[in-house]
Parts: C-alpha cells; sequence; structure tokens
C-alpha cells in the first residue's frame, strides 16, 4: 500500500469503518511507515483528548436531587390525572350523568316547551331570510364563501386535535 | 457507561428507587455529554432533566431490557441535538468551565480547557458530528441518520472537524502530546 492510499483511509481505519482486507493491508502499512504512523497515532490523540476532556467536566453539585425532584413532582401530577380520569368513583360519575341529564328533564317542563315553540317559529323566520338572502347572493362568491368555510373548519378541527394532544393526561397515557 | 440490567427492569416497573439510582449511575454521562454539545452550565443542566424526565415517561414502553443502552443513548443525543439546534449556543462564552474547574494539577487542567474550548470552537455542523463519533461512539451510518445526512456528509465533515481540532491543539505544528 502507497502513503497516499493509507491517508485516504486513515480516519475509516481508525473509526473501524473498513473491511477485513482492508484494514488488514492498512494494518500493514502502518507497521512499516513511521510517517504514517505518525499521522495515526495524531487521530489517536485528538480522539483521546477529547475524552480525557469530557470526562473530567465537573458536576453542578446537587443535580441528581433536582432533577429527581423535577421528574418526581411532573410524574406525580400526571399519574393521579391518569388515574382520576382513567378508573372515576362511583359518586364522581353519578354527578357528572345529573349534570348531563338535568337539562333534558326541565325540556319536559310546560314552559320549557313553549320556549321551544317559540325558537322553532323564529328559527324558521331567520332560515326564510337567510334562504332569500343566500338567493341574491352570485353563485361564485356562495361558492367561495362555503369553501372558505370548509377550510376554517378545518383548521378549527386541526388546532383542537393539537390542544387535545398537547394535554398531560396524553402524555401520561401514551 | 456501566448497565445494571436489574436496575432498569425495577425502574421500568415503576419502581421510583431503582429510578433514582439509574439517575444517579448515568447522571455523570448524562450532563457531560450535554456540557460537551451546548458547553454552558445551565443549558446543559436543562437537557439533562429533560433527558431524564423523557426516560421516566418512556422507560415502560421499552420492551427489551438489553436494548436500553442503545436506546438512552440516542436519547441524550438527540436532546443535545435539539439544543444544539434551538439555541445559538455556539457563541456563548466557556466561563462556566473555567468557573467549575478545581485544578488538582494546574497544567492538565489548562490542557483539558483547551481541548473543551476547541471543541466549543467548532461550528455546531463539525461539533456535532465529532462528538457523536468521538465521544459517543456512533459508527458513520448512525451519524448518517441520526442527522439526516448522507453517510459521505459525515465523513467529510468528520474530517473537518478533525483536522481544525488538531489545529487548534496544536497551532505550530509541534507532535501532539498531553503534557
Amino acid at each position: 500500500m502507497m502513503c497516499e492510499a493509507c491517508w485516504e483511509h486513515l480516519e475509516a481505519y481508525l473509526d473501524g469503518e473498513l473491511d477485513g482486507n482492508e484494514e488488514k493491508a492498512m494494518a500493514g502499512h502502518l507497521s512499516e511507515c513511521s510517517s504514517c504512523q505518525t499521522q495515526f497515532s495524531e487521530l489517536e490523540t485528538v480522539r483521546q483528548d477529547i475524552a480525557w476532556a469530557i470526562e473530567n467536566i465537573p458536576l453542578p453539585a446537587g443535580l441528581e436531587n433536582r432533577v429527581l425532584a423535577s421528574v418526581f413532582s411532573g410524574s406525580c401530577i400526571l399519574r393521579e390525572t391518569t388515574l382520576d380520569s382513567g378508573r372515576p368513583s362511583a359518586w364522581k360519575t353519578g354527578i357528572l350523568l345529573s349534570l348531563v341529564l338535568a337539562p333534558l328533564l326541565l325540556l319536559l317542563h310546560p314552559l320549557s316547551v313553549r320556549v321551544l315553540s317559540l325558537g322553532y317559529g323564529m328559527s324558521r323566520v331567520f332560515g326564510r331570510g337567510l334562504y332569500v338572502l343566500s338567493g341574491a347572493i352570485p353563485p361564485a362568491w356562495s361558492m367561495g364563501l362555503g369553501l372558505a368555510g370548509l377550510v376554517v373548519m378545518g383548521l378549527s378541527m386541526y388546532f383542537i386535535w393539537k390542544l387535545v394532544q398537547a394535554i398531560p393526561v396524553r402524555e401520561a397515557a401514551s | 457507561m456501566a448497565y445494571d440490567f436489574e436496575v432498569i427492569a425495577k425502574a421500568r416497573a415503576g419502581d421510583e428507587e431503582a429510578f433514582a439510582a439509574l439517575v444517579k449511575l448515568h447522571m455523570p454521562y448524562v450532563y457531560r455529554t450535554a456540557f460537551a454539545f451546548v458547553h454552558r452550565r445551565e443549558e446543559a443542566e436543562d437537557a439533562a432533566q429533560e433527558v431524564f424526565i423523557k426516560l421516566y415517561r418512556s422507560l415502560p414502553q421499552l420492551k427489551e431490557v438489553q436494548a436500553f443502552p442503545s436506546w438512552f443513548k440516542q436519547l441524550i443525543s438527540r436532546a443535545c441535538l435539539d439544543r444544539l439546534k434551538k439555541g445559538d449556543v455556539a457563541l456563548l462564552a466557556d466561563t462556566d468551565i473555567a468557573g467549575n474547574s478545581v485544578p488538582s494539577v494546574a497544567e492538565e487542567a489548562e490542557r483539558r480547557l483547551i481541548v473543551r474550548e476547541a471543541i466549543r470552537k467548532l461550528n455546531r455542523e463539525h461539533r456535532e458530528v465529532l462528538l457523536l463519533r468521538e465521544w459517543q461512539g456512533y459508527d458513520y451510518q448512525e451519524i448518517a441518520v441520526l442527522l439526516g445526512i448522507p453517510v459521505g456528509t459525515v465523513k467529510s465533515r468528520l474530517h473537518t472537524a478533525r483536522e481544525q481540532l488538531k489545529k487548534m491543539l496544536n497551532p505550530r505544528g509541534e507532535p501532539e502530546g498531553r503534557m
């Protein structure tokens, strides 16, 4: 092997990236050529210097405790939330169900029926007005408005999804 | 890094004492690696904290305990690379090293500072490749995957980084060697 070929592969040899034959050829050349051996030693020294310098970086006092405190405090909150959402107690479920069902029961009251009937009448008038108005808008405009509405809807669904993902409960559960 | 697979298995099962032991065992490597990348104490502390929080959250999902060494090393590397990418850490002064260092032998300590200072002076691309190879021991292909660059680019960056480091450590072309 010539020195030029050796220089080309010197770093790959140091990094163990050569195949068996190339490695043998390099080892053979290095054992005979003092100039290439010096270059190889320089590379080895750089590696040793880096390791030696990093291994001696002083550790800040109390770092372990600070890290452990932050790890466990964060995780405790997450675990409580996960337990709460995963296995809700009977009375919590009861309260939640009554909160959801109570408004439905109220709908049966005669006053609610009257209010609903009034609302229905008004919504019909409102719907009729919208229909007349939409007839007056040029088709291209109404198409554009429809598309814009779809885009806004898509964007808001994306943001809601992102928000849900950011909730810690999800992180703990995933 | 030395690994205690029994402790890792316990920590994975939710044993907080085992997790604390894991932190104690690996903190020096994690912090020093982070410091080598970002060269700033606060930033390195934050990176170390981030690594262990991620470890705590994702350790239960690790299927094979034997896979822990390479999995954890990648977790550390990715956290450090993200920090390096996010912040303008390359331009920050290396005063923290000098402030914390208590040299037992003045010349040795000075030499260590020179080496760290030389690493700090490398630009982000060269520093990350150099540390991933020389300190963390990844091969070219793994570095290429981690950084999302071709293997050829890894080789050329590594070569440039080594040349620059050699020049900085040995500016007059004198033979290398520790003091």
